[in-house]
């Protein structure tokens, strides 16, 4: 059953890289598409990630104590971490009901969704990264070479959202409210993790950001734009998250591989 | 060679109703020591029953049998989409598995555009996307339309286009429901030749359709299934006869002999 289950799961990767081409034209057709439908495209997603960190800037800047730079800098770096953390998982979770056409008439393997979704949020993110980095210059900030560290916490948490996305999209399939659940324990950790708080030395619960596997996941991303590298302590928990969440991948190849589409 | 070999196959598909869908009501039910939350639920509906058949190159099978006997179940099984409960299936060769039309195509996109994906889908080669990119604008007769979004496509035009881009695969198997007929009918004779040629290209076709006549023209076995039985299997004219003279028997089948194909089989879903 699990060796079975593991080639299963191996066939399953092997399958969706060899037909490579298939995710690579949906992922760029999402992002296509959302060009000819406007002239900015996924830049208005951007547009409005830039007014959302300017806004809470200006409200909560003086109530965390720090300059309005300062705080909008440490907000910016961490919204375009969280939003793509957020929006893999989200829609990782989706991923199989997004894809039921596909899988009730062609042999559509699981990586194969979990690769489109991915591409897809890689380029938001990059979209994102352009507007919030151009945002920052333009209040004066500069960056340090670290800050192409960045791209290591990026390629981290989108192995985080392919294993993501194929542990949780078949098991989402199975029970229709796990999407829901998701959606909101994702909207209790935005608040729990150090987004829109920076976090103060004595000043609040050290264990809400140092249990906190967002928190590790958001600093790879965060720490170098704001010029530090991220510490020993961020990339262990990150990498760990990343390991058992592909390890919940596994399990979910092997158990669902050939169910998934009884379930939709 | 291809081949496909099935030996006692049988499937099961879960029927759910509301609740066996919710985590909650699951989680609770195990909690509170009811049966297991597998059971609860959901009710199993045998699809396929000990089928075992085998098919070598050359041969063409057609399966009939009224709705709900297991067709589009076994169709989607040799696809590869579903996997037997129990016994074996053996297949040998590059499956083309042509189930629905147009999945893949993009309303927003020209008709050029929307002619790599679906066929990637189906797992085309580069040398065959090339072709059918050469191929499609005069085959269809769309002329400039090929370069307008899909949406802008009269019906006939749609019908054309995915017709042309479905059957622009080549495979060593064929996998065809019920969907061969479109179109106007000066479109009918180019689409059935093309159908034609596409079958003598591949070794191994299985279609189902509730059009005997089709199936009599271009089947060489034929398979009956009645609730996920095989019925019987063999010679094409030979079992055609029995199941017309077995649906004529049984009245409340009667709507298969006017040869209504809509093709509205039990599915998976």
């Amino acid at each position: 059953m699990l060796t079975g289950g593991l080639n299963g799961a191996a066939d399953d990767l092997r399958r969706g890289l060899t037909h490579w081409r298939v995710w690579w034209i949906l992922g760029l057709q999402d992002i296509e598409l959302r060009y000819r439908r406007s002239l900015l495209g996924p830049f208005w997603i951007s547009a409005s990630l830039v007014f959302l960190m300017l806004t809470l800037g200006y409200v909560y800047g003086p109530i965390q104590g720090a300059s309005f730079v300062t705080y909008v800098h440490f907000l910016g770096a961490g919204l375009l971490a969280w939003n793509l953390i957020s929006g893999l998982i989200n829609e990782g979770a989706g991923g199989v009901l997004e894809h039921e056409a596909y899988l009730h008439n062609v042999p559509l393997p699981l990586s194969t969704i979990a690769f489109r979704i991915v591409l897809r949020n890689a380029l938001i993110f990059l979209h994102n990264l352009i507007a919030v980095i151009v945002t920052l210059l333009f209040f004066g900030i500069r960056f340090s070479p670290i800050a192409a560290l960045s791209l290591i916490g990026l390629a981290l948490i989108l192995v985080f959202g392919f294993c993501a996305s194929i542990a949780l999209g078949p098991f989402s399939t199975r029970y229709r409210d796990v999407r829901q659940v998701i959606a909101s324990v994702l909207q209790v950790a935005f608040f729990l993790t150090p987004i829109i708080w920076i976090p103060v030395e004595g000043l609040h619960r050290p264990e809400i950001a140092d249990l906190n596997p967002f928190y590790h996941m958001v600093e790879t991303v965060r720490a170098p734009l704001r010029g530090a590298a991220p510490s020993a302590v961020n990339w262990m928990v990150a990498g760990a998250t990343c390991a058992i969440t592909g390890l919940a991948a596994l399990v979910s190849l092997a158990v669902t591989r050939h169910r998934v589409a009884l379930w939709l | 060679m291809a081949h496909i070999k099935l030996k006692k196959v049988s499937f099961w598909y879960p029927v759910y109703d509301m609740t066996g869908r919710s985590l909650k009501v699951a989680a609770m039910r195990r909690l509170r020591g009811g049966q297991g939350a597998g059971g609860a639920g959901a009710v199993g509906v045998q699809a396929l029953a000990n089928i075992t058949w085998e098919l070598r190159a050359g041969q063409r099978l057609g399966l009939v049998g009224r709705n709900g006997a297991g067709k589009s179940t076994l169709l989607r099984m040799l696809a590869g989409l579903i996997a037997p409960d129990t016994g074996s299936l053996d297949i040998e060769g590059r499956v083309v598995p042509l189930i629905a039309k147009g999945l893949g195509i993009h309303p927003e996109l020209s008709g050029l555009q929307n002619i790599e994906l679906p066929m990637r889908l189906l797992g085309a080669t580069n040398a065959e996307i090339a072709a059918a990119r050469a191929d499609i604008p005069s085959w269809t007769g769309l002329g400039d339309f090929i370069h307008l979004p899909v949406r802008t496509y009269s019906d006939g035009m749609r019908a054309r286009l995915l017709f042309a881009i479905c059957t622009s695969v080549r495979g060593d198997i064929l996998i065809l429901d019920e969907w061969l007929g479109a179109g106007d009918s000066d479109f009918v004779e180019k689409a059935q030749q093309r159908m034609t040629e596409l079958m003598e290209s591949s070794q191994i076709a299985v279609l189902s359709s509730h059009a005997l006549d089709l199936i009599r023209r271009l089947c060489n076995v034929v398979c009956w299934m009645d609730k996920g039985r095989v019925v019987m299997v063999g010679e094409a004219n030979l079992v055609l006869d029995a199941y017309m003279r077995g649906i004529r028997d049984a009245p409340d089948n009667s709507v298969e002999r006017g040869l209504i194909g809509d093709g509205a089989d039990m599915d998976l879903r």
